[in-house]
């Protein structure tokens, strides 16, 4: 389904990414974990090219993902167009949420099914309704993202991806900007998804998740991947891997 | 005060007033296009583009609007020939460009990233994310001093009187040469610019209501 080899992102000088290679299968649910700074969500958004890769290869479902960049680094305007069948394909979810303020939340969720898949407008409609009573907010269609808690725009917001119908869904930290009270409605949504077949590739800190949902966590250290495994493996308190159990502690806020 | 002179002049007065906000309005409407391209110049990746915004704004944001519509009146390049009227309406959207730009502009970087990565990530094209996410935040987010500069505008479009335009300020003048009567003309006038300037206030408080974020 996703065909990572050998991708590159360099700032300058700055390795992020050093020739990571991953492949998620159909149905998959992987968890990303590791430190700050050591390249998770520079990976995940490498793979809808928010971040355009420096080199390697990212092919989704056999398709490769192809682009040409401009002098600055940045996707040619003819690449961006050409690319849209990967944002269809490929749906993302933000720490920030990054609803769209000036629209309600009907109309959040119909903007891309009428605009680049170009839907009619009932049909979108029809399918936002379906969506939001998913999530567990067709009450608050007409409600404006301001009128929401983190943990409801959140909900909007994974509703709004899955408008697009997306065969992967990537959630770059989806709940580390919410109070933790209301953390677990938006895992309770990701739960039923994962249930449901979805392949999603999760970067995250919620450690329950990662061991109890996932089918694989991957560990990154320094632009690498530094483990690939269930569970069970990346989790074992025997992984003698340098920094693993430290960083475990540190998530888990164990104080010594 | 002599009000007979006010009922006199008051046709010839509003005549000019009409002068006065047609040519504020075709010169915001106007300007505010050329403002609108010189900010995507400004922010475009394109090193020509840049310079040629920067430039421009930097010699019309620096010298007197009065002096832009001597040359253009008087001096126009290429042997063109104007008329007062569109002199003046071209004068004051060239020298308004200038400040709208800086505005926009502004307006369009200050939208969070965030909100545009959204909308790359379900496929939106640039066209799309500028004219359905980025406008209509930057816009709420521009409605004070853009509003700022629409009434400087209209004030400063009194300047037109120096290449004759017949607004209200030269037939402030008119009347006041004729009847030396400074409050029955000029104070008229100033009451008949504020009436003007008051209502764009208006305007803009009603805007900001309108597009505070909902909540």
């Amino acid at each position: 389904m996703i065909d990572i080899q050998n991708l590159n992102k360099s700032y300058g000088d700055n390795a992020v990414l050093k020739n990571v290679n991953l492949k998620v299968n159909e149905g998959e649910v992987v968890s990303i974990i590791g430190p700050s700074g050591s390249g998770k969500s520079t990976l995940l958004r490498c793979i809808n090219l928010l971040e355009v890769p420096t080199g390697g290869e990212i092919r989704i479902n056999d398709r490769p993902v192809q682009f040409k960049t401009n002098r600055l680094g940045n996707l040619t305007y003819l690449s961006r167009r050409n690319l849209t069948w990967l944002n269809i394909e490929v749906g993302m979810v933000f720490q920030q949420f990054n609803l769209w303020p000036t629209k309600t939340v009907l109309q959040n969720v119909i903007e891309g099914p009428t605009k680049v898949s170009k839907i009619s407008k009932q049909e979108a409609v029809d399918k936002a309704v379906e969506l939001l009573n998913k999530v567990g907010l067709a009450d608050k269609i007409n409600q404006y993202p301001n009128n929401l808690s983190g943990g409801q725009q959140q909900r909007v917001a994974i509703a709004r991806a899955l408008a697009m119908d997306p065969k992967i869904m990537l959630f770059d930290e989806p709940t580390s900007a919410l109070d933790p009270e209301l953390v677990n409605e938006v895992l309770q949504i990701m739960v039923k998804l994962a249930n449901e077949g979805m392949t999603m590739l999760v970067v995250t800190h919620e450690m329950n998740f990662a061991r109890s949902v996932s089918d694989r966590v991957i560990f990154m250290d320094k632009g690498q991947i530094a483990l690939n495994g269930t569970p069970k493996e990346v989790f074992d308190p025997n992984n003698d891997y340098p920094g693993l159990q430290q960083f475990i502690k540190n998530i888990n806020h164990v104080i010594s | 005060m002599k009000w007979d002179v006010v009922s006199n002049y008051s046709e010839f007065f509003l005549e000019g007033a009409l002068y006065t906000i047609s040519i504020s309005l075709m010169a915001t409407v106007l300007g505010t296009l050329l403002a609108f391209v010189l900010a995507l110049m400004r922010l475009s990746h394109l090193k020509l583009l840049k310079a040629f915004s920067f430039t421009y704004v930097w010699i019309f944001r620096g010298v007197p609007l009065i002096l832009v519509l001597f040359i253009i009146y008087y001096a126009a390049p290429f042997g063109i020939k104007l008329s007062a009227l569109q002199a003046g309406v071209i004068g004051i959207s060239l020298n308004s460009a200038s400040f709208f730009a800086e505005i926009i502009r502004a307006g369009i970087v200050a939208v969070p990233k965030g909100q545009i990565e959204a909308a790359k990530a379900i496929g939106m094209g640039p066209m799309q994310i500028m004219w359905r996410v980025t406008l209509p935040q930057a816009v709420r987010l521009t409605i004070p001093p853009y509003m700022n500069s629409a009434v400087i505008l209209l004030k400063e479009s009194a300047q037109v009187s120096v290449i004759a335009v017949p607004d209200l300020m030269l037939r402030a003048q008119n009347a006041y040469n004729s009847t030396y009567l400074p409050v029955e003309t000029l104070g008229v006038a100033g009451v008949l610019y504020l009436v003007m300037t008051s209502l764009l206030m208006m305007f803009q408080s009603w805007a900001e209501r309108k597009m505070r974020l909902k909540t």
